[in-house]
């Protein structure tokens, strides 16, 4: 029973390390189907059409691609999208800032 | 008796899903594992609502419990150090941990035939690291659907990689909820890593209790620990439900 709990706690230990050591760069997307309700079974995201964007590197470099519609006057931004992205985004570098604080203290943990 | 700790763990199934190209790495989308949390909410709002505001109390009263296990700890330590004397004798997880304490210090014995309790928290304890293992490397898959209707769905690796499908016709409302969703959703997986580093904790402070009348390394004390830091959280869960049923 030791060596299955040594072996189960070295796994995560070494899954760990190699995430800490992979995050470079943070990718968010966002993509959008047409479901109308009362039509039944969503679609995956092989139907899906691309929205926004946005690429974080870990030395601070960003650069998005942001949701466009035709509008009267030419290209306009979609703003419902680009908020909803903008949230995705958010939401994506809380996780990941909490996630590398959990994984790294984990780390240190199980190698005590 | 499963180890795990409440409803929340349990929205947590593996499964076999495609992966959109970006996240194959540019393979064919083949069926891959991910771990996959499905909020399927009634159609009504307010229905909807409330059962997303009961998920996220049941997960605040699970953080309030970790940060409450130190000190808790901390009491039974000075009463079996005899600093505090034992005039309510322990009950419920500080019990049990009691008797796998004396368990691992041979102070009890079973009959032929009889699992031992350090044998059966072992297996639940290696059972729930397996599943912390399937957690940490597989994908998240997060669905927000109204009566099977997909509002939302974000896959989310563990470093933030995003790929989020919106429900065009889906409301504003309709977003938000998805939004609370995914948060919900994140923040379990984060409480399950902590789980780890307390339980980690708590075992430490569990072999000093033992001290050298242990003679047992940390690793099978983790397994001790884990059940009392789960075991915890079950008490608090129940008193929490008995309290809103009055």
């Amino acid at each position: 029973m030791a060596k299955d709990i040594e072996t189960a706690l070295k796994n995560i230990a070494t899954q760990v390390s190699q995430y800490v050591k992979d995050a470079a760069e943070m990718r968010v997307e966002t993509q959008y189907v047409e479901v109308k309700f009362g039509e039944g079974a969503p679609t995956g995201f092989g139907q899906a059409q691309p929205a926004a964007r946005t690429l974080i590197k870990l030395d601070g470099d960003s650069e998005t691609i942001i949701p466009m519609r035709q509008g009267e006057d030419g290209l306009e931004i979609d703003d419902a999208l680009f908020e909803v992205h903008e949230r995705n985004v958010a939401a994506a570098i809380e996780y990941r800032a909490e996630m590398l604080n959990a994984l790294l203290s984990a780390l240190q943990a199980i190698g005590q | 008796m499963d180890q795990r700790y409440s409803t929340l763990t349990d929205m947590w199934q593996t499964t076999a899903e495609p992966l959109p190209a970006a996240l194959s790495f540019g393979n064919e989308a083949t069926a891959t594992s991910v771990s996959r949390w499905l909020m399927d909410l009634p159609a009504n709002p307010s229905a909807a609502m409330h059962r997303l505001t009961s998920l996220e109390m049941e997960h605040q009263t699970i953080e309030e419990g970790l940060v409450s296990l130190p000190d808790r700890l901390e009491r039974l330590s000075n009463q079996v150090n005899g600093d505090v004397s034992f005039a309510v004798v322990p009950d419920g997880p500080e019990k049990e941990l009691l008797q796998a304490m004396a368990e691992i210090r041979g102070e009890v014995s079973f009959a032929p035939g009889q699992p031992s309790t350090l044998q059966s928290v072992g297996e639940q304890f290696h059972a729930a690291m397996q599943h912390l293992f399937r957690l940490l490397t597989h994908l998240a898959w997060i669905e927000t659907r109204s009566e099977g209707v997909l509002l939302g769905q974000t896959i989310i690796g563990w470093g933030g990689d995003t790929q989020t499908l919106w429900n065009r016709n889906s409301r504003t409302e309709d977003r938000a909820l998805h939004q609370r969703n995914l948060r919900l959703a994140l923040a379990t997986r984060l409480t399950q890593l902590r789980l780890l580093i307390i339980a980690t904790q708590a075992a430490a402070k569990i072999s000093l209790l033992l001290g050298s009348s242990g003679g047992v390394g940390a690793v099978l004390v983790l397994p001790v620990a884990w059940n009392y830091v789960n075991q915890i959280l079950r008490e608090l869960e129940r008193n929490k439900t008995l309290t809103s049923s009055i």
